[in-house]
């Protein structure tokens, strides 16, 4: 185990146990490894998971969630065996979430230096000084200290996700999830909590992950990009290869369809049918039914993530995980070309 | 500022139609009220005087005089508190016998409406906080059963055990005959036992409606993303249930508490008629019975301004409570 690596995710599964009907996988069997100081964005489109495992490092499932099966261990500590107050106090200098819609992740009735104030005394910080250290923290998220007296309906949409941004600094997390931090915003404001974001990653080097449907923002912002399908993982790039190189079928797919990936504007749902009912049983690659070149083998077999590129893929042709898969995948490529 | 202001000026149009419409109403009922109501007091045998004859048609509406002069003496009569004679209570003016029964329905369904607030609330936070939980459907279940109770079966049901059988508390009124109400000690003593009854029967019966309302309100605010992200800042499970969840699922009941404290003054008819409590309810319907027009008007408008006060001071309340109905649609 490399000395850098902060949060080693493991067979990760989490359902959703609706009161009537199956339980749903979220999540299935996901590894996630992230090193100290990583920018990792993940990315797929509505109900592929990627919240989910989200919440689920952060230690953040809430029923009718739970963690079906795998460890989520961070900094050497399995998040999932800890109790309620012991996973509290893990939060300060620990994992923190960033949630989509900083529009109502604020106490209404609460002014922002009693959101400060709450904050610090929970982790039994000297709250004495919470207007100083909200000031501060303000000032890195670069707003005014005077927006301390303020309730938050006072604040515009921007306004709002920057200071819950400045709330989870003041707790030092080393890990910081944003969960689609900008989505709720207008583009324009959107670019500019995203520079504060990656800007605030750089100066103080915490480990991030970026969960958002815009490639584009997540292409521009991280270092490395996970693409989710049907609660797996489809594929592990450097994100500077993603635009270039062979890709798994299914980023293919999501790269087209966007006219330009840098494009503010977001066009999903260019692939044909849909994804598959993770309430039932899944046999072979969970993307065979729209995947554009599907072998028999693609229906009787999950393929497990093999190199391709500089990262992986789970794909029988573009990323044979075996000599015998690989004979497979290389008749699709002659017949390819 | 702005929102004070624009406050009372709402109240005093409202309060100037309530008071309004009571003139206008017995005006509008078929027959005269006010040649029913000098029958009636001519029947009692005392001789009517002009004067009187004069108020009464001030008051009810008569053959003489314009209505607009009619309307400007009762609105004086009105804020003087002359609100002619009742012919239930024959030797004393309608501001008497309302100010005599004020007091004990003030006291006993004032008390009983907080200590039912308070309760229920809180009940409703608990089972909100651990809803799904083994308190839950305890809470849940037991404010359930409560509410299914009538709350005149309620009460004759304790009468008859308390009172009747065990002999544990007196049968009727709001202290033993042959006392006089004075502020003495043991003259204190004997309207708390009176009291304790009706008292129960009043909080018993409306505390369910507090308990589900607060829990569902609970349930509402815990699913915000507010409770979320201070869950996932680490804030502790106390602070999360009060300051965050409870403190919001407290408004919208706020509202619902106005306005039952306003109701407190007309009293509660059915309660105070089975223990023989000498409040308004009784006095409303003593005057109902009676045909008891001044009594039941100078009641209406009581009961009226009682709930219009109470929503006011609600609405000053909650602007203490939610920083955001400060700002008005004009403000910042």
């Amino acid at each position: 185990m490399p000395d850098d690596l902060l949060l080693d995710a493991q067979g990760v599964s989490v359902g959703y146990t609706p009161e009537r009907g199956d339980r749903i996988l979220a999540v299935r069997e996901v590894d996630l490894r992230l090193h100290q100081g990583e920018f990792v964005g993940l990315v797929g489109e509505s109900g592929c998971g990627k919240s989910t495992l989200g919440f689920a490092v952060t230690g953040m499932l809430l029923p009718p969630a739970q963690l079906v099966g795998g460890s989520i261990v961070f900094d050497g500590q399995d998040i999932a065996s800890l109790s309620g107050e012991q996973l509290r106090q893990a939060r300060q200098g620990g994992f923190a979430l960033v949630l989509q819609s900083g529009m109502n992740t604020l106490n209404p009735v609460r002014t922002i230096a009693n959101h400060f104030r709450d904050l610090l005394k929970a982790h039994g910080s000297d709250h004495s000084t919470a207007r100083e250290r909200g000031a501060e923290l303000l000032r890195t998220v670069h707003l005014d200290s005077d927006v301390l007296d303020r309730y938050p309906h006072e604040l515009s949409g921007g306004m709002r996700q920057r200071v819950s941004i400045a709330l989870v600094l003041s707790l030092e997390p080393r890990l910081i999830v944003f969960d689609e931090p900008t989505t709720a915003l207008d583009v324009v404001v959107q670019a500019a909590v995203m520079s504060t974001i990656k800007e605030l990653q750089r100066t103080q080097q915490f480990t991030a992950v970026l969960i958002s449907h815009d490639l584009g923002t997540v292409l521009e912002a991280t270092d490395r990009v996970l693409i989710m399908y049907a609660g797996q993982i489809a594929e592990d790039q450097p994100a500077a290869d993603v635009l270039t190189g062979p890709h798994h079928p299914y980023t293919e797919a999501l790269l087209s369809c966007y006219a330009d990936p840098r494009a503010d504007v977001v066009h999903l749902g260019g692939i044909a049918g849909n994804p598959p009912d993770l309430s039932k049983q899944i046999d072979g690659c969970p993307y065979a039914p729209r995947c554009p070149l599907v072998q028999d083998i693609c229906r009787r077999i999950d393929p497990p993530l093999a190199p391709l590129g500089r990262g992986v893929a789970a794909c029988h042709v573009r990323a044979p995980a075996s000599k015998e898969l690989a004979a497979t995948a290389h008749e699709v490529a002659d017949r390819e070309h | 500022m702005r929102y004070f202001t624009r406050r009372v000026v709402l109240f005093l149009i409202t309060l100037w139609a309530a008071v309004t419409l009571n003139f206008i109403l017995p005006r509008l009922m078929p027959g005269s009220p006010a040649d029913a109501a000098l029958a009636r007091l001519a029947s009692t045998g005392q001789p009517i005087t002009n004067a009187q004859r004069d108020a009464i048609q001030a008051q009810l509406g008569g053959a003489n005089g314009n209505i607009v002069g009619q309307y400007f003496d009762y609105l004086g009569n009105i804020f003087t508190l002359q609100w002619g004679r009742s012919y239930s209570y024959a030797t004393e003016t309608v501001a008497h016998s309302v100010g005599r029964a004020l007091p004990w329905t003030l006291i006993l369904v004032g008390v009983t409406t907080i200590v039912a607030f308070v309760i229920g609330t809180l009940m409703g936070v608990y089972a909100g906080w651990r809803r799904g939980r083994a308190a839950d459907a305890t809470v849940t279940v037991g404010a359930t059963f409560l509410a299914s109770f009538p709350p005149f079966w309620l009460g004759l049901l304790l009468l008859y055990l308390f009172a009747f059988q065990l002999n544990w508390f007196p049968i009727t009124g709001g202290y033993s005959a042959g006392t006089a109400p004075e502020w003495t000690w043991s003259f204190l003593v004997n309207a708390f036992e009176h009291s304790v009854l009706p008292a129960i029967t009043l909080a018993v019966t409306s505390l369910s409606g507090w308990v589900f309302g607060m829990r569902n309100n609970m349930i509402n605010t815990l699913g915000e993303d507010y409770v979320t992200f201070g869950q996932a800042n680490g804030l502790r499970g106390r602070t999360i249930a009060t300051l965050y969840a409870a403190r919001n699922a407290l408004l919208p009941n706020v509202t619902a508490f106005g306005l039952s404290l306003g109701a407190v003054v007309g009293g509660s008819v059915l309660v105070e008629g089975i223990f023989g409590y000498p409040g308004i309810g009784n006095l409303l319907y003593t005057a109902v019975t009676n045909q008891d027009y001044p009594l039941m008007q100078a009641l209406f408008l009581v009961i009226t301004v009682s709930m219009l006060v109470a929503i006011f001071v609600v609405d000053l309340l909650y602007a203490r409570l939610d920083p955001r109905v400060r700002v008005g649609p004009e403000g910042s």
